[in-house]
């Protein structure tokens, strides 16, 4: 299967898991209830008939009317309640694995599955290595999982699904094994309940197109916190590509049986425990000041030319956060910071500021692209509310240290729109040291040379399918019990 | 990675096809839901609150319910009802109808609305928890179908058991459209023969009319 096929699966995947979040992750309750007010008037009414009424013996009947109206007054008053449906919702998931791959067959997945060579990682060829770590990795996009109420309504049992699941032990199509929507169940045993969860999880998952597998796994898992997880797994899989898998290029099938230890991480990856799912969405706890799909910048910058070619002024490059998160630091020793200080992350930044023009041998002068690519950079910032809900301030400084060197500081003006997308005005000065991409990916898909860059960037974003949250609505602000 | 002679085809198929199916897997294995009375005018929607097929459907006016299982009957018709069900017992716990709650409101506090505690070891009448009156003498008996009769009319609840009115009770509780049922330890209950009817108020002016 080729790389640009399996992006379109994705995104169709994706894509369509997307579209039909409306009902799996919402589950709405609508009750009516109906107040009764019962009145009862009494009016007393005397009215004395002229003339004498003297002692004398006559009992006259009384004057004293007495009017009473009963009214019955009936309201309704219908209230519709939110809640989380879900037990797990996540966008994505990497595991780099240990001990999957021969010698000579490693893939070079790194820490976390992600800290990949991008030049040959994201082509068609990918080599086999001998010198790297974490020789295989597995990873899952579109992740969903909801409460599996069997075993008399055992605790925390759940049924769900993946959008994609790849399994790559080694450097070999044969032994990957791939599903679409896999199915599996699990069971998770909490041991610490507060945000961020600790917890150690059991699990059960079959594949069925196109490897048809089974895979048994234990995980130590933490988080989720503003999306972020991270797990410790062992598990293994065995499966088999049969002979007419688009994974199998052999005439035969090929099986797999592959034990594995490794470590992952998860973006965009919520948890809920069953509690939270009677807890409406408008009281949930949230511990970020940012959490969203992408974030795109689109900005005017110092180099030579546009990204874009000529006559795309003024935007002169972009960059890309995907998964990008702010997560806000609590500091029990400078309550005045008002929890504004945040670590954040993103799972991979990418930044093309143009091009710029580089003399090399003989006086040849050649086009260097000015792009920086980083996994998991490190961005610490502080988030200063402006007007409430609406305009906040974001001074930052954003380290990426691999695959290429990215310095970048600056700050952001974010305007809320709503819920899901907001704008920002951004100013930043970046610097990247480049790297060497003379095959593979980046090659192929760029068509020029990487090289290094600093510029001031000035610009405007789009957070898509990106929240910010107001500081009434983080855990720390919130008062107990309300 | 090799070439393979898989067409665009098969990955629309499965895209359009299985993610659709797999997305409702969520939905299959929530709590069930069913419809009794489904072709009357008074449809009851019956949602199981427990595990999985503790509630079940077992003709058109009935449904059973396994030991320590909480299901919500919701009346279409609104508030305001009458519902008749008679009520067979397996256990000793009984089993417990709460009028005047929700099922947001029963998850979080169990306690909350009237309470009908139908068991052999006495009924009793609670609100919000707080025992209002108890009848002693009022049991079930166990294996065979007693017919309980709630009239949940504005702000008045009553109870008939088999043909006894057994209480007449006032509430400032709003009425809601759903009653409770919570079969509890070691009991589990089959309501069958399950009506109701709607009340509607009507002004003065219509009934004089």
């Amino acid at each position: 299967m080729n790389i640009q096929r399996l992006v379109y699966l994705l995104l169709l995947t994706i894509g369509i898991v997307l579209c039909s979040c409306g009902s799996p992750i919402t589950r709405t309750e609508t009750d009516v209830y109906t107040v009764t007010k019962l009145d009862t008037t009494k009016q007393t009414v005397v009215r004395n008939q002229p003339g004498e009424r003297g002692d004398n013996g006559v009992i006259y009947p009384t004057t004293r009317t007495v009017e009473t109206t009963r009214g019955l007054v009936q309201q309704d008053s219908i209230v519709k309640r939110e809640y989380p449906d879900f037990i797990r919702l996540g966008l994505f998931e990497s595991v780099g694995t240990l001990f999957t791959a021969s010698e000579g067959n490693k893939i070079g997945t790194g820490l976390f599955g992600i800290y990949f060579d991008p030049i040959d990682f994201l082509s068609d060829k990918i080599q086999g290595k001998s010198d790297k770590v974490f020789g295989g990795g597995l990873y899952r996009f579109g992740i969903m999982e909801y409460r599996l109420r069997w075993f008399k309504d055992a605790a925390n049992w759940t049924i769900g699904t993946h959008g994609l699941e790849m399994f790559y032990p080694e450097a070999k199509n044969n032994t990957t094994l791939m599903s679409v929507l896999p199915l599996y169940v699990r069971k998770r045993y909490y041991l610490r309940e507060d945000i961020p969860y600790i917890s150690a999880t059991g699990a059960v998952g079959l594949g069925f197109y196109p490897s048809q597998y089974i895979h048994l796994s234990g995980s130590l898992d933490v988080g989720s916190i503003g999306g972020l997880n991270l797990r410790a797994y062992a598990g293994m899989f065995a499966g088999v590509n049969a002979s007419k898998s688009p994974l199998n290029d052999s005439n035969v099938s090929v099986t797999t049986i592959s034990p594995y230890v490794g470590i992952g991480v998860s973006v965009l990856d919520f948890l809920n425990r069953v509690p939270e799912l009677y807890t409406e969405w408008k009281d949930h706890e949230h511990s970020s000041w940012e959490v969203g799909l992408l974030r795109v910048d689109m900005f005017k910058s110092g180099t030579d030319s546009s990204a874009l070619g000529d006559g795309a002024f003024p935007i002169q490059g972009y960059q890309l956060h995907i998964a990008p998160a702010s997560i806000a630091l609590p500091l029990p020793f400078a309550p005045q910071l008002q929890n504004r200080l945040y670590a954040g992350t993103s799972l991979f930044n990418l930044i093309v500021a143009g091009s710029n023009g580089k003399t090399i041998l003989n006086n040849k002068k050649v086009s260097m692209l000015a792009m920086g690519f980083g996994v998991l950079p490190i961005r610490i910032g502080y988030w200063q509310p402006v007007l409430p809900d609406e305009l906040s301030f974001e001074p930052y400084i954003e380290y990426s240290y691999y695959p290429s060197t990215i310095f970048q500081f600056g700050a952001r003006l974010n305007l809320f729109l709503q819920q899901r997308f907001n704008v920002s005005l951004h100013a930043a000065y970046v610097s990247s040291g480049g790297f060497d991409t003379s095959t593979g990916f980046f090659k192929e898909t760029f068509g020029q040379s990487i090289g290094e860059f600093s510029t001031f960037i000035f610009g405007i974003s789009f957070g898509i399918q990106d929240r910010i949250f107001a500081p009434e609505e983080l855990r720390y602000n919130r008062v107990r019990g309300e | 990675m090799n070439n393979d002679n898989t067409s665009n085809g098969i990955w629309f198929v499965l895209a359009f096809v299985v993610v659709p199916v797999v997305i409702g897997i969520g939905k299959f294995f929530s709590p069930d839901t069913f419809t009794i009375n489904s072709n009357t005018n008074s449809p009851i929607y019956v949602r199981n609150l427990s595990a999985i097929d503790s509630v079940q459907k077992t003709m058109e006016d009935e449904f059973s319910m396994s030991q320590n299982t909480k299901a919500v009957m919701g009346f279409d018709n609104g508030t305001q009802c009458i519902c008749e069900l008679y009520t067979t017992l397996t256990g000793d716990s009984g089993v417990v109808f709460t009028l005047r709650s929700t099922r947001h409101d029963y998850e979080l506090n169990p306690n909350k609305g009237v309470e009908f505690v139908y068991s052999p070891k006495g009924t009793v009448l609670k609100e919000n928890g707080k025992v209002v009156k108890s009848f002693p003498d009022i049991t079930p008996r166990l294996g065979v179908a007693e017919r309980i009769t709630f009239e949940n009319i504005s702000n008045k609840v009553n109870i008939k058991v088999g043909c006894t009115p057994i209480c007449s009770y006032f509430t400032q509780l709003p009425a809601t459209e759903y009653m409770v049922v919570h079969t509890q330890q070691y009991t589990s209950a089959l309501l069958s023969k399950i009506t109701s009817e709607p009340v509607f108020e009507k002004p003065a002016s219509d009934e004089a009319r």
